[in-house]
């Protein structure tokens, strides 16, 4: 229940920031959800230390997180505009087909075993250590965390072999 | 270094999690630069890992999600009950004690009594005294007025200065009822005085307030004699009326002694018609001496009558007689009647009971029809005739009857 304290809390302070530097409330609550993520990806790497008040550490990811997302949209839009040009250019084509990719290793993710999925999910994106991973999951050492981890990987691979061809045949 | 060494050391995470020494960096760069299979693998390598978070970016943007309804749910509940909390507190401020105080203010001396006993014995003592020291000297003011019984308003006056001083500065309810202590005694004091009139040397009356406390039976001497107007009780339909006890358990009372059974609780009555001949019997009309009995009225019938009440096994109870106090008719007639008279169990068992009082003077007349017959705890019955306003005391283990009260 941590989080939702968290999103409580500053959901205030965000919401002003981002409703007042031109986004909306749908957009303070994603920014917001994402600055919790990245605090939460910190605290679970080993590694942070708090070298201010919470909340000021909070709007400052915020803020760079709008500011990110408000580059990106603008590249979007520039690019949608290029797009109509006769000559086009083939990077928003690039960022459709990377998406497309994105969900392919999410679906091949969910066809994986539960702890598979399990230790990708905390060395990748948890950013977790292999011991750490290990004391989690009760492997014997660092090492059998990491050869699962490879085995793991290799299967995701082939599953997304798998699919992959069948989906460039549709397309 | 070489696509071997590269996928072996897992170059590509590492040179995407910055986890590559500035050596090996610039190596996998070099190498990379020329490898058209490293960039494709770098670029598989990449979204690989761009799918894992952005999958779980999801899982925890929902987990979030619903960590925020969770506890925003919780808040709203605990919110409706401290709002509900502080509404019950206001509706108690606001109606609750403002109605308090308006019953206290609203409530009778009687009901002020319940609620606060030793306050109010303390003041109907005092009050008592005070009534007391004012009767006294209202009765002998009234013995004057006797002697002059062409000065009443003279009387008034004095019965008015016969009261001290200091207590005129009473409240109004007290001196309300200092007043009607007055009128009671002034009443009592002119039946003195009628009766002196009439050649008789009667005790005055008891006031209203001083013989209605039902809660405590005072048994009258029963040489203490009384005038009452009998009056007929109905005899046009020949009948009498039956009470029934209605048992709230019938087997449970009859498995007890009836006295017992009877006395436990009190039982609810209801008043059925009757027919019942001379003897008491319910059941047996005598359809025949009916019209004879509306003629002579009821001195006869009453006269050749033994009063009976008769508790049955089913619980029914049978009263004959109704009495009434009436100071006119018995000013008219110079009847008297007693007040309190002995009362004989004739007969008794784990059934029934049946006791028998005799009535020695004739009833003339009796138009009232309401009766109540009441069990009280201890084996005590309350007999309450509401028209006549009295309630006789049966005591079923003493064998005796005495009255109890008179409006």
């Amino acid at each position: 229940m941590v989080l939702g304290e968290l999103f409580i809390r500053y959901e205030k302070l965000v919401c002003t920031y981002v409703t007042s530097h031109g986004g909306t409330d749908s957009d303070a609550e994603d920014i917001l959800q994402e600055t919790i993520i990245v605090l939460w990806q910190k605290v679970c790497s080993g590694d942070f230390e708090l070298t201010s008040k919470l909340s000021t550490y909070l709007l400052a990811v915020a803020k760079n997180k709008w500011m990110a997302e408000m580059r990106k949209r603008s590249k979007i839009e520039a690019e949608e505009l290029a797009a109509d040009t006769p000559d086009g250019n083939p990077s928003s084509l690039d960022g459709v087909i990377e998406g497309e990719r994105v969900e392919q290793v999410q679906r091949a993710l969910n066809r994986l075993k539960p702890l598979c999925k399990q230790v990708l999910m905390l060395f990748y994106f948890e950013e977790r250590s292999l011991l750490d991973i290990a004391r989690t999951l009760g492997f014997a050492n660092a090492d059998v965390a990491k050869s699962k981890k490879y085995q793991c990987k290799k299967a995701l691979e082939n599953l997304l072999r798998k699919h992959m061809p069948e989906r460039e045949r549709r397309t | 270094m070489d696509c071997q060494t590269i996928l072996q050391n897992e170059f590509h995470e590492k040179y995407l999690s910055e986890q590559l020494s500035e050596e090996e960096r610039s190596e996998y760069v070099r190498h990379l630069n020329q490898c058209k299979s490293c960039q494709k693998q770098l670029e598989d390598q990449r979204l690989f890992i761009a799918g894992i978070r952005a999958m779980g970016r999801e899982q925890m943007k929902a987990e979030i999600r619903m960590q925020v309804k969770e506890q925003r749910v919780g808040k709203t509940e605990s919110f409706d009950w401290t709002r509900l909390a502080k509404i019950a507190a206001v509706l108690f401020m606001f109606v609750m004690i403002p109605g308090v105080f308006y019953y206290y203010q609203k409530t009778d001396s009687a009901s002020l009594r319940l609620l606060a006993p030793e306050v109010e014995d303390t003041r109907t003592a005092t009050e008592d005294e005070a009534a007391t020291s004012a009767e006294a000297d209202q009765t002998e003011q009234v013995d004057k007025l006797t002697q002059e019984p062409t000065k009443p308003q003279t009387t008034e006056s004095t019965v008015s200065g016969a009261v001290p001083s200091s207590e005129k500065s009473e409240t109004p309810k007290r001196q309300q009822k200092m007043q009607e202590s007055e009128e009671a005694v002034t009443v009592s004091a002119e039946s003195q005085k009628t009766a002196n009139e009439m050649g008789k040397s009667e005790p005055p009356k008891a006031s209203a307030a001083a013989g209605s406390e039902l809660s405590k039976p005072a048994s009258t001497p029963s040489s203490e004699k009384k005038d009452y107007t009998i009056k007929q009780y109905r005899p046009s339909q020949s009948s009498l009326y039956e009470m029934a006890v209605t048992p709230e358990d019938q087997g449970q009372m009859d498995s007890r002694p009836l006295n017992k059974a009877v006395s436990d609780e009190q039982k609810h009555l209801q008043l059925k018609k009757a027919p019942l001949d001379h003897s008491g019997k319910a059941g047996t009309t005598d359809a025949k001496n009916s019209g004879e009995r509306e003629q002579e009225g009821f001195d006869a019938f009453v006269s050749m009558f033994a009063q009976r009440l008769h508790f049955t096994s089913d619980g029914r109870a049978i009263i004959v007689y109704i009495i009434e106090p009436a100071e006119k008719q018995a000013k008219r007639d110079g009847r008297e009647f007693p007040q309190s008279f002995p009362v004989r169990i004739t007969r008794r068992d784990s059934s029934s009971l049946e006791m028998v009082w005799q009535l020695d003077l004739p009833l003339v007349k009796m138009d009232t029809d309401e009766v109540g017959v009441e069990m009280l705890p201890d084996q005590i019955m309350r007999v309450v005739f509401e028209d006549a306003q009295v309630s006789y005391r049966v005591d079923l283990k003493a064998d005796s009857t005495s009255a109890i009260s008179e409006k």
